[in-house]
C-alpha cells in the first residue's frame, strides 16, 4: 500500500501545479483509479465523488496558497482501503468519516507544500539558467531532471507522512475502542450515525459549485439543468 | 536550420515543452526558467552564433508568469520576435514580457480554471453517478481526460501558432471574439451543469430518507454560504462533517418523540 500511495502522491502532486496538468490528479480520477489498482474501488469511488466538487473553488493560481485537496484525496482513499472491510464487505462509516478528516487535514496542511517547494526551486532555476547562459547544456538538462525530482519527492513524502500519521492516529483510535467493551458497544451503535457522510459531502460540494455558477442572472439556465436532470432521472 | 516559420512539428515540439513551464516555478522568476526551458531548443534555430546564442538565452530567462495553458501564446510571440529582430532594447523587451503576464493569465484563469476545468468536472460527476460502476473506472476516466485535454491541447498549438504569426501583437488573439463568446456560454453552461448537479446528487446520495435528505441540505447549505461569505473552505467542511452525527441523532430523537 505504501508504494501505491508514494507513487500517486508524486503523479498527483506533480500534475496538480508542477508539470502536464492534465487533470488525473482531479480525486474523481486519482482516487478510482488508486481504488481500482488496491482492490477496493467503491472506496476510490466514494471518496472520488465526495471530494471532487468541493476543491473546484480552490484554484491554483499564480502565487497563491491552495488547499492540497487532491493529496487529500489520496490519502483518504489509501487510509479507508488499507482498513479491512467488516463482515457485510461495507466499510465502517465511522472508517469512512475518519479518512474524510484525514483527508480533510491533508489538505488543510497541504497548503505549505507548494509555497516550501517553490522556495526551494530558486535555487534550481538560477542554476538552470546559469547553466544555459554558460553554454552548459547537459547541466542544464541535470538541473531542470533534478527540479522535477524535487517535486516528485515532495508530493510522495508529504502524502506518505500523512498516510501514515492518519493511519497511526486512526488505528490508535479504533483500538482503544475495541478494547474497551463500553466503547466497543458505543461505536457499533454509533456508526449508523455516520452514514450520513456521504449526503452532506455531496451537498457540500454541489452547494459550492451552486454557489458559484448559479447566480441570479443565470436563474434561467440553472433551472434548465435541473429540469434535463429530472427529465434523464424520469427517463431512466 | 534557420527559423524562419513554425511548422506544426515545431508548435507541437512547442506545446509539449510548455507542459513543463511550471516545473521550476518559484517567487523570484515565477515562470521565466520554464519559458526558457520551452524555447531554448528553438534559439540554436534562431543563431548559432556562440555570442548570439547567449544573447538568446538571456533574453528568454527573467521573470515571467502566465496562465499555463496560454503559456504557448507567449513562447510563439517570442520566438518570431527573437527570429525578426536582431536589435533590441533590454528595457523595452522585459517591459513587453511583462505585458504579456497579466492579459494572458486573467484570460487562462478565467477560460480554463473557472470556465473549462469545473464544466468538465461538474459532467464527470453526473456522469459518475449514472454510470459509475467499478467496471467503467478506466473507461470514464478517459472520457474525462479526454474531454478537458483534448480542447486544452488543440488550444495550446494554436496558441502557438498564434503567437508565432502576431509576434509582437499577440494580446490581440485574446481581444477575438471566440474569447468573449466562450466566457459568455461557459457561464451560461456552468450554470446549467450546477443545477444538474444538485438534482443529480441529492437524487443519489440522499436516497429520498429523511435524514439524508436534511443531511444533504446541511452541506449544501453550510457551503454556499461559506463560498457566498468566503469562509475558510476547511472549517465549514469540517463544520459540516461533525454535524453528520449530530443531526442523525436529533432527527432520530425526532421520530421517536423524544423530544
Amino acid at each position: 500500500m505504501a508504494g501505491w500511495v508514494a507513487l500517486f502522491g508524486a503523479i498527483v502532486y506533480l500534475d496538480t501545479t508542477a508539470a502536464f496538468q492534465f487533470m488525473l490528479c482531479q480525486p474523481l480520477i486519482a482516487c478510482p483509479i488508486f481504488g481500482m489498482i488496491v482492490g477496493r474501488p467503491e472506496i476510490g469511488i466514494f471518496f472520488g465523488l465526495i471530494f471532487q466538487l468541493l476543491w473546484l473553488r480552490a484554484l491554483p493560481v499564480g502565487a497563491a496558497r491552495f488547499p492540497e485537496g487532491n493529496l487529500g484525496a489520496v490519502v483518504a482513499t489509501a487510509l479507508a482501503a488499507t482498513i479491512p472491510p467488516g463482515l457485510d464487505g461495507q466499510a465502517s462509516w465511522l472508517i469512512l468519516t475518519l479518512a474524510a478528516l484525514a483527508g480533510l487535514l491533508t489538505a488543510g496542511i497541504g497548503r505549505h507544500l507548494t509555497p516550501t517547494v517553490r522556495y526551494l526551486l530558486k535555487f534550481f532555476a538560477e542554476s538552470y539558467e546559469k547553466a544555459l547562459l554558460n553554454g552548459k547544456r547537459a547541466r542544464g538538462g541535470f538541473v531542470f531532471l533534478a527540479a522535477i525530482a524535487v517535486n516528485v519527492t515532495a508530493g510522495a513524502l508529504f502524502t506518505l507522512a500523512l498516510y501514515f500519521l492518519s493511519f497511526k492516529a486512526m488505528s490508535g483510535l479504533l483500538d482503544v475502542s475495541s478494547q474497551v467493551p463500553l466503547a466497543s458497544g458505543l461505536a457499533a451503535q454509533t456508526d449508523a450515525l455516520w452514514n450520513g457522510l456521504f449526503p452532506a459531502l455531496i451537498g457540500a460540494g454541489v452547494g459550492v459549485v451552486f454557489a458559484r455558477f448559479a447566480r441570479r442572472r443565470m436563474m434561467g439556465w440553472t433551472v434548465g439543468g435541473f429540469a434535463v436532470a429530472m427529465g434523464v432521472l424520469l427517463w431512466l | 536550420m534557420a527559423l524562419k516559420h513554425l511548422s506544426i512539428t515545431s508548435a507541437l515540439r512547442l506545446v509539449w515543452r510548455s507542459f513543463f513551464v511550471q516545473v521550476l516555478w518559484n517567487y523570484k522568476t515565477m515562470q521565466g526558467a520554464g519559458f526558457l526551458f520551452a524555447v531554448f531548443p528553438f534559439l540554436r534555430r534562431i543563431s548559432d552564433n556562440p555570442d548570439e546564442h547567449s544573447q538568446l538565452v538571456r533574453r528568454s530567462s527573467g521573470f515571467m508568469n502566465t496562465h499555463p495553458a496560454l503559456s504557448s501564446f507567449a513562447m510563439g510571440a517570442m520566438l518570431r520576435r527573437m527570429a525578426d529582430e536582431k536589435e533590441f532594447a533590454q528595457e523595452e523587451w522585459q517591459n513587453w514580457r511583462e505585458s504579456l503576464c497579466g492579459p494572458l493569465g486573467i484570460t487562462g484563469d478565467a477560460l480554463v480554471w473557472d470556465g473549462l476545468k469545473p464544466l468538465v468536472f461538474m459532467m464527470a460527476f453526473a456522469l459518475w453517478f449514472f454510470v459509475g460502476v467499478p467496471a467503467a473506472i478506466l473507461l470514464l476516466s478517459l472520457v474525462i481526460f479526454l474531454l478537458y485535454n483534448g480542447p486544452l491541447f488543440i488550444f495550446r498549438l494554436w496558441g502557438a501558432r498564434q503567437g508565432w504569426q502576431r509576434g509582437k501583437d499577440i494580446l490581440r488573439a485574446i481581444e477575438l471574439p471566440f474569447f468573449i463568446q466562450s466566457r459568455k456560454w461557459m457561464e451560461r453552461v456552468g450554470a446549467s451543469l450546477a443545477g444538474l448537479c444538485v438534482i443529480v446528487g441529492f437524487v443519489f446520495a440522499s436516497d429520498f430518507q429523511l435524514v439524508s435528505i436534511v443531511q444533504f441540505g446541511i452541506g449544501f447549505l453550510i457551503l454556499w454560504l461559506s463560498v457566498r461569505a468566503n469562509w475558510p473552505l476547511i472549517s465549514s467542511l469540517v463544520i459540516t462533517v461533525a454535524l453528520v452525527p449530530l443531526s442523525a441523532w436529533l432527527i432520530r430523537l425526532l421520530i421517536s418523540g423524544g423530544l
